[in-house]
């Protein structure tokens, strides 16, 4: 199989979804790991695997499915590590968010996004899978190839934990 | 209740703007492996047959004065020309090792492991050794059956033989061997990890594959399951196998040039040449004596004066002997830039 056959598919590949969904799976990666540099980073390999994996996916919605999962697996290892190897194959600058000024919004943010770092790995994929990107039970089991009373019993305990970590923070609407 | 979740969740992510990272994304998806074997199959046979008959003649046999391990890292350290394969700016000396990286070439018999120095970040070189299985080598004769980015993570639990190595992949699509890989390249592939991580820890403790903190059941369509050892070194790894110089490197003709590598051949017997880039000119040839018979690679190092030879591209060559004449030598080469 040359190359060259699958070179321009795999690259127009990478620019369709890049246009459609980096932005969704970068937010999705920031909800699983610990700063939003590290999630683009974990975005940005998944994009780079799934390019080099194109000859076997050939199809945007396969496409999106491995994109989704390898950023559920990569944030996971993220978490487990300080992505130094990654770091230095960077080729961008990090830090490229922005920074916004205090607010209530910004503040109730930071209490969720220090929340879901307090609950187990099983519980925080299961709650963001299930309650970000609507996946259903049978999917996240499926994802991550755990069985779907597994799911259930995560998503419970999980729930009750982000409740009682977020005390306050639950409870105020505005 | 789930309702608050999703809220929170989406407020938490609606805050995040995500950076730009397409041109990063262009940049590391560019390019791909480089593939060939170049000249090499193209006509350097009769040559080679030519200079086995020199390699005969001078063979003694021979004892190696040292006794390097396989799973050791190299002894002397490659080139300073060498191109650094995680960063486009080579970190200052001080900042950085080198690691064994194994990868797959051609020898007559089949594909097999040729060992390759990498200069890495020196702080996390034993994870820079298998991340560069994904990298594309730097000799463009060899090849790797590993996508970029598969491995995650390395880590060792004990000395020496004892213990484990894990070896922990990012994604449950190496379980599968891919279309288009043969089954001796997934064998190879498995392998190149093992030798790789073995290299990395200086030890011969055996390999679990992990995926998601999991024993994984097959990498390439081989079975993993359970903990590996390396596959038997004869038949695994390429006779020969250079050391220095590095693909690309610049020498002064001026220096003593040495060239430095490890093999196992009949009687020990391992000759390397310098010869032109282009066409067949052979500036000189010299043999060195490693060992044989073990299961193991022996070093071997020689040394050349390259006064008086012109500048330009040349090609350092290192072969086996094969007392059969059937042409049966394993080969490694380096492609070297002579300045004045």
């Amino acid at each position: 199989m040359s190359e060259n056959l699958l070179g321009p598919d795999a690259d127009a590949a990478v620019e369709q979804l890049y246009a459609a969904h980096w932005r969704q799976l970068v937010r999705l990666s920031v909800l699983l790991v610990h700063d939003q540099a590290a999630a683009e980073d974990v975005v940005q390999d998944a994009f780079v695997a799934m390019h080099g994996h194109w000859s076997r996916l050939r199809d945007p919605d396969k496409a999106l499915a491995y994109l989704r999962q390898a950023v559920v697996n990569r944030s996971r290892s993220a978490l487990r590590h300080d992505v130094v190897v990654e770091r230095h194959a960077r080729t961008s600058a990090p830090g490229e968010g922005t920074v916004e000024g205090p607010s209530v919004g910004g503040a109730r943010r930071d209490a969720v996004r220090a929340a879901l770092l307090q609950l187990s790995e099983r519980q925080r994929e299961v709650l963001v899978l299930r309650h970000y990107l609507d996946w259903s039970e049978a999917q996240i089991a499926d994802a991550l190839d755990i069985s779907p009373g597994s799911v259930k019993a995560h998503a419970h305990r999980g729930s009750a934990a982000l409740r009682a970590l977020l005390g306050d923070w639950w409870e105020d609407e505005s | 209740m789930s309702d608050r979740i999703k809220d929170l969740l989406h407020e938490v992510a609606d805050g995040v703007d995500p950076g730009d990272r397409l041109d990063a994304i262009r940049a590391e998806t560019s390019g791909g492996r480089r593939t060939g074997r170049a000249w090499w199959a193209a006509g350097g046979v009769g040559l080679i047959a030519a200079s086995v008959v020199t390699a005969v003649a001078l063979s003694t046999g021979g004892t190696p004065s040292s006794d390097p391990d396989p799973a050791q890292p190299a002894p002397t350290s490659p080139s300073e020309t060498a191109t650094d394969p995680v960063s486009s700016e080579p970190p200052p000396e001080a900042e950085t090792s080198t690691v064994a990286v194994y990868y797959i070439g051609d020898t007559p018999n089949g594909p097999r492991l040729y060992r390759e120095f990498r200069r890495v970040p020196a702080k996390a070189d034993k994870r820079l050794a298998l991340v560069s299985l994904g990298l594309a080598p730097l000799d463009p004769d060899y090849r790797s059956a590993w996508p970029a980015k598969e491995i995650l993570d390395v880590a060792f639990d004990g000395v020496g033989a004892d213990g484990l190595i894990q070896v922990s992949l990012t994604d449950e699509s190496v379980r599968a061997r891919p279309a288009g890989m043969d089954e001796e390249t997934a064998r190879l592939g498995v392998e190149q990890a093992i030798y790789t991580a073995q290299a990395a820890f200086a030890a011969r403790a055996p390999v679990q594959f992990m995926l998601n903190g999991n024993p994984v059941d097959q990498v390439f369509g081989v079975p993993t399951a359970e903990p590996l050892a390396a596959g038997d070194l004869l038949s695994t790894l390429a006779h020969v196998s250079l050391t220095e110089p590095s693909e690309g490197e610049r020498v002064d003709n001026d220096e003593p040039f040495t060239v430095t590598g490890v093999g196992n051949s009949f009687e020990g017997n391992i000759v390397t040449r310098i010869q032109r880039w282009e066409g067949t000119y052979i500036v000189d040839q010299i043999p060195a004596i490693a060992g044989m018979g073990e299961d193991r690679l022996f070093p071997f190092e020689v040394t050349f004066d390259l006064t008086g030879v012109p500048p330009g591209d040349y090609v350092v060559i290192s072969q086996t002997d094969d007392p059969s004449g059937a042409g049966m030598f394993d080969t490694d080469t380096r492609r070297i830039t002579i300045v004045d």
